[in-house]
């Protein structure tokens, strides 16, 4: 079941997150250094970067479960440094890996859980769990994987947050489960209008449920914006072996490659630049997937084999 | 939200809660029989004196495990962490309850030990309110010790061995623990004292209870509790290698400073015969009402004799101290029948022998010195198996070493080939107990002092002084840093350093040499 992005608006709703300069280090090292970061209402973002590249610092600061050393935190309409108890209790949250109470159930663990919300909805947790398969009256320790995840996203769901934020929620699931479990919060958020956060380092996944993609890398943003967005302004010339190319004004060199003789500059421009530029006698542009894309951005800079 | 919290550690945490309420029936029923079945003064209150030293810690232990170390170590406090819930909040009500089971405890056992000896303990309100906050005061110091202890994670118990090793140590450095804040609070006093108030032990464990806590949540709090997570995370194989090492050296050290620190208090025996000889100090008395001039003489001249026999020793062997010795001499007890007096080894040695009685074996109560003061000398290593032969050889041949000869004596010759097992091999030097239970102590003593007799043949009478000087001069510590000096060099490594022949070669030698000589015929010596 492929569900299509329905976000082709022209005018883009309101921010529902506005992050600014966020950051924050592990002892010396800068885990996030500066990361902004604007999320709208109803879409779903995708928060791509490879391993280690600040997306679950971020989250874990977006949740308030760590501080930050500066930086805003504009979220539902409240601007913090870190956020507070009560816009919490409006963000549902899955993060990484599920931590659950073992000897809980389905059941007991909606109960415990609910405790802390006061939008809590029983009926729509029993239906959730219901939907997804997910048996209320067994142990979380006798739980699957995949299970566990959907569980996650039950709890995260049934007290109608505002904002859905999924730390790699498909971590450690197997294909098959990682497509449907990505299909079921992408239904849910259409459904219900739900703004929903999810990272990731699959391209894939991100290619095929976001509307809107921010590239993580080092701590730092590189790209944020809409898929098209990010076809229109990353394209790759080709050139061949002997021609060089001046990179003219408005463009940003991401990656430079050469493979057997021939030379491959992937670069961000602004489309109407792309669409004036000179090319030399025998260069071409060529198509990239979202994954050159992605590569060009976080990948090595000059590639020479 | 706090409901649902405090819900959820009861169930999560139901059967050591279970557990603990059981216990406490059983310390109930303990205040009641102290009480009503024997009836003495303060039993009662005796008895919850008695829970305090052993229950309450076990209660707080098991209550920091359960409620926060558990929690920690199955991670299941990044969870929490992603509710709408303060970490501080979490803590507090962690902290709170496990402080609210043990206070709801104490207090109705103290409740019960108040009903119980309401008559005979003249049970005032005063009197009531010092067991109360002498009870309170305990509880909240070592709930508050095993709170920070809880979120030590993987280094806790390795703590936990050191604290009480240091605990242990500081006693012996006359800094009386038990006079000590919370301890001094369940002293002795604390069942009878009903008119004067521990106020300062009151206030030095309320403020060492609330810096303890501040340390808890302190752990628990800062760098978004990483601190206490890190600690959580389960030991690499390398750390539990330093980790062991370290606390190790740490009980070793610890052990050093006991054993080197204590005093043990000195023997003393007024009006005894006293006599020296360089190190060695002997003293003799009759323990009777009126010696006889022939005891007193007797009493004297064996003070002389075991002074310059010991004294020789020491001075053989290069002693630098030697542990006193005391005689005692008793007219009831029988010929050649020596009781050991069971000092300290740091006290020195104590025997107690008939001196009068007819016949006296002198040479045999010098042998059972000599064997006794090394094994004090040594802190009983002397006497290890390993060490067993050398020590045998030894307190047989000194004695007699005036009038021995260079190689096997002739005198034990009989005993000793009697003694020697097929295939004599440095195995059963380092079997001789088993040797010695075979072929009887006599026998196997002839065979040892034989041995040593091979040593000074072969290598000189200076190799024997010295192999035998390498395992018995040093004073060791009854601790571990004493068993650890004496097992890193073994005998066979000191036999070699000190005759330069290897045991093997050397037991090769001791059969040739048992052998080759015939059987004397003379007087055992």
């Amino acid at each position: 079941m492929e569900i299509p992005p329905t976000h082709t608006r022209a005018q883009p709703p309101a921010a529902i997150l506005k992050v600014r300069g966020l950051q924050r280090h592990f002892g010396k090292v800068p885990a996030v250094d500066g990361v902004d970061l604007t999320v709208h209402e109803g879409e779903i973002y995708g928060f791509l970067g490879i391993n280690g590249a600040g997306k679950t610092t971020t989250i874990r600061a977006l949740m308030g479960i760590i501080a930050t050393e500066a930086g805003t935190i504009s979220l539902l309409g409240e601007t913090t440094r870190r956020t507070s108890v009560a816009q919490k209790r409006r963000i549902g949250y899955v993060s990484q890996e599920q931590n659950f109470y073992p000897w809980m159930t389905g059941r007991a663990l909606g109960k415990f859980v609910g405790a802390f919300y006061p939008t809590w909805d029983a009926a729509e947790f029993a239906r959730l769990l219901m939907v997804l398969e997910v048996p209320s009256d067994r142990r979380v320790s006798e739980l699957s994987g995949g299970m566990r995840a959907k569980l996650a996203l039950a709890l995260a769901q049934a007290p109608g947050p505002a904002l859905l934020i999924l730390d790699e929620p498909t971590a450690g699931l197997d294909p098959v489960a990682r497509r449907e479990f990505m299909q079921l919060i992408v239904a849910q958020a259409r459904q219900h209008q739900r703004t929903t956060i999810f990272s990731s380092h699959l391209i894939d996944e991100v290619e095929r449920c976001a509307d809107r993609v921010g590239i993580i890398h080092q701590g730092r943003m590189r790209f944020e914006g809409g898929l098209e967005d990010l076809r229109r302004r990353v394209r790759r010339v080709r050139l061949p072996t002997g021609v060089e190319l001046v990179l003219p004004p408005g463009f940003t060199l991401w990656r430079d490659e050469e493979l057997g003789g021939e030379r491959k500059l992937a670069m961000h421009a602004e489309p109407a630049a792309w669409d004036t530029l000179e090319l030399p006698s025998g260069a071409t542009i060529e198509q990239m997937s979202l994954e050159d894309r992605f590569i060009a951005c976080v990948g090595s800079k000059v590639v020479r084999l | 939200m706090m409901r649902g919290l405090l819900t959820k550690e009861l169930r999560q945490h139901g059967v050591t809660l279970g557990f603990l309420f059981l216990a406490l029936l059983g310390a109930l029923t303990l205040v009641l029989s102290n009480t009503w079945l024997r009836q003495v003064n303060g039993g009662g209150l005796s008895a919850v004196r008695k829970l305090h030293v052993f229950f309450v810690p076990i209660a707080c232990l098991m209550l920091g495990q359960a409620l926060i170390a558990t929690e920690y170590r199955q991670k299941t406090q990044l969870f929490l962490e992603g509710l709408p819930l303060p970490r501080w909040r979490m803590l507090t009500v962690k902290f709170a309850l496990g402080l609210a089971v043990l206070v709801v405890g104490v207090t109705a056992v103290l409740f019960v030990a108040w009903w119980s000896s309401r008559g005979s303990n003249g049970m005032t309100p005063r009197f009531a309110l010092l067991l109360t906050l002498r009870s309170m005061g305990w509880v909240w110091f070592l709930y508050t010790l095993c709170f920070v202890h809880a979120f030590l994670g993987r280094y806790r118990w390795a703590l936990v061995l050191i604290l009480i090793f240091g605990l242990f140590a500081l006693e012996q450095y006359d800094v009386t623990v038990g006079e000590f804040g919370p301890f001094a609070l369940i002293d002795q006093r604390f069942a009878t004292e009903r008119h004067v108030f521990p106020s300062h032990d009151l206030v030095v464990t309320a403020l060492l209870g609330l810096g303890l806590a501040t340390l808890g949540f302190g752990l628990g709090l800062i760098r978004d509790a990483s601190v206490a997570s890190l600690l959580a995370e389960k030991m690499s194989a390398r750390e539990k290698v330093v980790i062991s090492f370290l606390t190790g050296a740490a009980l070793l050290l610890l052990s050093f400073v006991v054993k080197h620190h204590k005093a043990a208090t000195p023997v003393r025996m007024p009006g005894a015969e006293e006599a020296q000889h360089g190190v060695v100090c002997v003293m003799a008395s009759a323990a009777v009402d009126a010696p006889t001039p022939e005891e007193t003489a007797t009493v004297a001249r064996v003070t002389q004799c075991a002074v310059e026999e010991l004294g020789a020793l020491a001075e053989y062997l290069g002693c630098k101290t030697f542990p006193p010795i005391f005689i005692v001499h008793r007219r009831d007890l029988a010929a050649g029948e020596w009781s050991d007096g069971f000092l300290d080894p740091s006290q020195g040695v104590l025997v107690r022998a008939n001196l009068t009685t007819e016949p006296f074996d002198e040479t045999s109560l010098h042998r059972w010195l000599v064997r006794a003061a090394l094994l004090a000398h040594t802190s009983e290593l002397a006497g290890r198996e390993r060490n067993a032969w050398a020590l045998d050889g030894l307190v047989w041949w000194w004695p007699v070493r005036l009038n021995a000869v260079p190689g096997p004596d002739p005198a034990w010759l009989g005993d000793a080939k009697q003694a020697l097992p097929v295939d004599f091999s440095p195995e059963d030097l380092d079997r001789w107990f088993s040797l010695r239970k075979k072929v009887g102590e006599d026998q196997a003593g002839a065979l040892a002092a034989t041995g040593l007799g091979v040593v000074a043949q072969a290598h000189g009478a200076e190799a024997r002084q010295h192999f035998l000087s390498a395992m018995f001069r040093d004073a060791r510590p009854a601790n571990l840093l004493g068993w650890f000096a004496d097992t890193v060099r073994s005998r066979s490594a000191r036999f070699r350093a000190t005759t330069t022949i290897h045991e093997k070669e050397f037991v090769a030698e001791w059969r040739a040499a048992l052998a080759s000589t015939a059987d004397s015929q003379t007087q055992p010596k």
